[in-house]
């Protein structure tokens, strides 16, 4: 019996500027089962940040709504469970490391061994009274993930986590989600990078302002190659319209 | 309201700002002003001591009040400048939690403010019961209403965006002129008398002026309705910016 984690159920997006508007989502729906790694991949502007924003209750839905984990956004365990990784999130400029991740330590009230365990596992353990200005875009990533892991989350959500970041890291990242992923951990990805859908997703989605075009298993699109084909065809014909 | 979630970001707080040294000089420019101010006010002998002392306080009322106020404003602020807080939100962090922290931070800093300037008055400037009294009995005043602004200011500036943060300061300056601060309110045209007595601050100055406010009761419910009318703004604000463009980048 499958075990749903994520159900986004016919979720709608508009945004008013003025006179114009924008039709982010469209009834928007797609389920998520536990221990997948879930990719949803379209153009700009198709809609992938404004669905994550609704699942971390920075945005309403005009229409819609999401569980995870059988809990509504209201519920005030809706955040015990799961955690958001952002590839542009960031932290207040003058604290270190160390400083970032006690903060939401306390938060979280979750435990500083695990956390420090992340820290080497991520080869951030020299860097604890690095200043967050001072890190690099890879350094900055990699503490963006502990500080995501750190809560020992059963569903993991990232958008865009490897934006900016050079091969090796890249590769020092996907390396660590597939570790998670594993272990159990479900994963919600939005990507543009063909590289992290393929070597990461189970299942992958297509959207294109707002709308699912196509959901299926990873092996279904074929390699990487003919992943990258599809992607641009879809945007492409979003461009045409 | 979760109790470890706001001395979480309590702690953040204090860290943040006393970690920053151009925090710390904001925090200590208005009042050290005030009191070397008032201070060669007093010792040259130009005016008379119960004037100087009459606008010591008025100036004093204005830099706690704003401490209060504005601080909290400036914790949200630096959330938004920083562009953490939609970081800390995705934590599950409630909106209520996260203004009560700025509250209980800038609260604290507010009375340290009084503190210190109760000492001064009594050690530096010859004062005595008569000012620690009145400081006391103004307190609750000044401190509601002023917490009640911080709410609604925050709102505002939730709701429109940071690009707006002149609103908290430039709002109670307006409210405090709007007290009629320098002269008594029966010196002032009809029409304006009227007018101030929407400002919660009116209140405070009254009684500066005159060693009792001819009605406490009337003030006091006056701050109590800045304090709900701001929780609301607040929480207006909050939720309409959330359902329009969102939270991701206020």
């Amino acid at each position: 019996m499958s075990d749903i984690v994520v159900r986004v159920d016919a979720i709608s997006k508009r945004f008013e500027a003025g006179k114009s508007s924008v039709q982010a989502l469209n009834s928007l729906s797609f389920e998520i089962e536990r221990g997948e790694v879930f990719a949803l991949l379209g153009p700009n502007g198709s809609g992938k940040t404004t669905t994550l924003n609704i699942l971390s209750c920075l945005l309403d839905p005009d229409q819609g709504d999401v569980e995870v984990l059988g809990l509504k956004r209201s519920d005030p365990h809706f955040f015990d469970k799961i955690s958001f990784m952002s590839g542009d999130s960031e932290y207040y400029w003058a604290f270190t490391v160390s400083e970032i991740l006690k903060f939401y330590a306390n938060l979280s009230r979750c435990s500083w061994r695990l956390t420090s365990q992340l820290l080497g596992e991520f080869g951030l353990s020299q860097l604890t009274d690095r200043k967050w200005m001072m890190l690099s875009n890879g350094e900055k990533t990699r503490l963006r993930l502990v500080q995501a892991l750190m809560t020992e989350p059963e569903v993991l959500f990232l958008d865009e986590p490897t934006v900016g970041l050079d091969p090796d890291i890249s590769d020092i990242v996907r390396t660590k989600l597939k570790e998670l992923h594993l272990k159990g951990l479900t994963i919600f990805l939005t990507s543009h990078y063909m590289k992290d859908i393929d070597s990461l997703a189970s299942r992958v989605a297509f959207i294109k302002n707002g709308k699912l075009l196509e959901i299926a298993p990873r092996e279904d699109f074929g390699d990487i190659e003919q992943l990258e084909q599809k992607f641009i065809r879809y945007a492409r014909e979003e461009e045409r319209q | 309201m979760r109790v470890h979630t706001v001395k979480a970001l309590t702690l953040r707080n204090i860290r943040a700002t006393f970690t920053d040294k151009g925090r710390v000089s904001e925090i200590l420019v208005f009042p050290v002003s005030f009191l070397v101010i008032w201070g060669l006010f007093y010792a040259s002998g130009i005016a008379e001591v119960h004037l100087a002392s009459q606008l010591l306080v008025i100036n004093l009322i204005w830099s706690i009040a704003g401490t209060f106020q504005t601080q909290a404003n400036l914790m949200l602020m630096f959330d938004l400048w920083s562009r953490e807080f939609a970081q800390i939100l995705r934590q599950g962090v409630r909106i209520e939690e996260m203004f009560v922290s700025h509250i209980i931070f800038s609260t604290t800093l507010g009375i340290l403010n009084l503190l210190v300037f109760l000492f001064f008055i009594v050690y530096s400037f010859g004062g005595g019961m008569t000012e620690i009294r009145m400081f006391t009995e103004l307190l609750p005043l000044y401190a509601l209403s002023s917490i009640g602004l911080a709410l609604m200011f925050g709102g505002f500036v939730l709701y429109l965006g940071r690009s707006y943060a002149f609103i908290s300061w430039t709002g109670l300056q307006i409210l405090i002129m709007l007290s009629s601060p320098f002269s008594p309110i029966s010196t002032l045209p009809g029409w304006l008398q009227k007018l101030v007595l929407v400002s919660p601050f009116t209140f405070v100055f009254e009684y500066v002026r005159f060693g009792r406010v001819a009605d406490y009761i009337a003030g006091l419910i006056l701050s109590i309705i800045y304090l709900f009318l701001g929780t609301f703004c607040a929480y207006f604000f909050y939720n309409k910016r959330r359902k329009t463009k969102g939270l991701m980048e206020v």
